[in-house]
């Protein structure tokens, strides 16, 4: 319902989706990291995937030798050789 | 940078976390505002990095999450002191390095001059030294106050100066003033024009003064062009006395410059080898060390005489050459040209250290001689030609006409230039006025 609110109401405003609260914003840097914000928490860490759970959807990084050079309670920083990245559910 | 050394200044563990909820416990961990970083996941374990204060506290999040964490490696500099808190001979090298920098930031080892364009270096220096600041002196005997008044008061055309210390360094800033200082006082004794150069007259205006020559008139170096003494007449016409004037006036005149450059017939041609000989020197107070390393192949192709030679190399590597006064063993028939260049220690960006290196390279050039190509003479004739007519319009002289001329004879070239220009040739001559008598 707030969901929908704000959606159309940042559509309406001409504001940007990233400032909407709660959207997960991700980066990719070729194959070698993916940086993500907003997310909520740690679903699983393996060196072959990394599933993280964001307000609205779930993110899934799939590759080799992944690893977590960084992360806080906001944003993380994944590196290693990145095959996938997916987003799930809703 | 500042975030790595700040980690290993503080010591940090390296984790490994198996069983239970591994994810929970990372979750738990960066809720509480703990974070692990440097995470990587193998065979169902995670290996991480934390701080020593974090770990302290993550104890019951590891007990609430059922982990078990074991430390697998100790990193920083606690750690560090920790492990080598028995090597004394290292704690004593340590605590005496730092001694050594410690005595060496009380003094001063580098002076900055910045913004000085009329003054030197060299002249502010010298100033310096008169004051007793130098190189090598005590930081607290330096009164910047006291640097900065003197500097104000004897070198008018400073106009704001700063001097401080940071680090070893003496900085000194300056401002010079962009505008004349004073304003020349007009001159108002008497005084008449002469020629200042032999020409023939082609404009005058004459402001002030009586004019002693005319347009067309052939004048000669030291001739009177503008008299001072104006005569003051009566009504029946008869001069009563005369008034010495300041003289006034512009007198051009059409004047000939003439030339003479010598030219040898040869010259020496001077052709790289390609051979390239470094020298490192360093010096630091009393002490030198020198290392030679000589050109490649420079050795094997005999050019050091044998082992004397050898020796005098070898002495060269050790700088005791310099010592015993042992010449160099080279080729007559080549020379190096040296390039030095000197560097100063410095540890951070104001932190100078008397320790100086010199970098020496020589490049080896062979040499022969032969004559110059009509060509060069040209191009040395128009050389010549170009710096003696810049030379003279910057005296404001107004190049006409101008002929150049190459002679051959026996030794080489003469260059003979003659050139016809046209400039002011007034010269102000003072003169003694004589006691005005009284009008009668």
């Amino acid at each position: 319902m707030f969901d929908g609110i704000a959606n159309r109401a940042a559509d309406a405003l001409h504001i940007p989706m990233q400032v909407i609260p709660g959207e997960p914003e991700i980066s990719v840097s070729g194959r070698k990291s993916v940086y993500i914000e907003n997310y909520h928490r740690i679903e699983c860490f393996r060196e072959d995937e990394i599933r993280l759970r964001a307000r609205t959807c779930r993110i899934v990084i799939r590759g080799k030798r992944l690893n977590i050079p960084y992360y806080t309670k906001e944003e993380m920083l994944v590196s290693g050789q990145i095959t996938a990245v997916e987003l799930e559910g809703g | 940078m500042t975030g790595e050394w700040r980690k290993s200044g503080n010591g940090y563990l390296r984790l490994r976390i198996s069983g239970g909820s591994i994810e929970r416990f990372l979750n738990l961990c960066s809720a509480n505002g703990l974070e692990p970083w440097d995470l990587q996941a193998e065979d169902g374990c995670v290996e991480c990095s934390m701080g020593l204060r974090p770990f302290r506290l993550i104890r019951p999040l590891a007990r609430k999450a059922g982990v078990h964490m074991r430390i697998v490696g100790r990193y920083g500099l606690p750690f560090f002191i920790y492990r080598n808190r028995k090597r004394e001979g290292a704690v004593c090298g340590l605590l005496a390095f730092a001694g050594l920098l410690y005595a060496f930031s009380l003094f001063v080892w580098n002076i900055t001059f910045e913004g000085n364009y009329h003054y030197s270096r060299d002249t502010l220096m010298g100033h310096l030294e008169t004051l007793d600041i130098r190189c090598g002196m005590r930081k607290s005997g330096i009164s910047c106050e006291d640097l900065e008044e003197s500097l104000r008061s004897t070198f008018p055309e400073i106009t704001w100066v700063s001097a401080s210390v940071m680090g070893t360094r003496l900085i000194v800033r300056i401002k010079e003033n962009e505008v004349l200082s004073s304003v020349p006082e007009k001159d108002d004794s008497p005084c008449e024009l002469a020629a200042a150069r032999s020409g023939t007259v082609t404009r005058m205006v004459v402001r002030q003064g009586r004019a002693c020559v005319s347009v067309g008139d052939r004048v000669e170096k030291g001739q009177l062009l503008v008299a001072s003494g104006l005569s003051v007449k009566n009504d029946a016409g008869e001069v009563i006395r005369t008034k010495y004037v300041r003289a006034d006036a512009d007198v051009y005149a059409q004047t000939d410059y003439s030339y003479r450059v010598e030219f040898p017939r040869f010259c020496r041609q001077e052709i790289p080898t390609g051979r390239v000989r470094r020298e490192y020197l360093l010096m630091a107070g009393m002490f030198r060390a020198r290392l030679q390393i000589p050109a490649k192949g420079e050795l094997a192709e005999g050019l050091y005489d044998g082992a004397v030679s050898f020796a005098v190399w070898l002495a060269g590597m050790t700088g005791l050459d310099r010592i015993l006064a042992i010449p160099a063993q080279e080729k007559t028939e080549t020379f190096w040209k040296e390039t030095d260049q000197m560097h100063q220690l410095c540890l951070f960006e104001d932190f100078f250290l008397p320790v100086y290196w010199v970098e020496t390279e020589s490049d080896e050039y062979t040499f022969y001689e032969r004559s110059h190509t009509m060509e060069e003479v040209r191009s040395a004739a128009a050389r010549a030609e170009e710096k003696y007519l810049e030379n003279l319009c910057e005296k404001g002289v107004h190049i006409i006409e101008n002929n150049v001329k190459i002679l051959e004879y026996g030794a080489g070239y003469l260059i003979e230039g003659t050139v016809k220009a046209e400039e002011e040739i007034v010269s102000a001559r003072s003169v003694e006025a004589p006691e005005t008598p009284g009008e009668e």
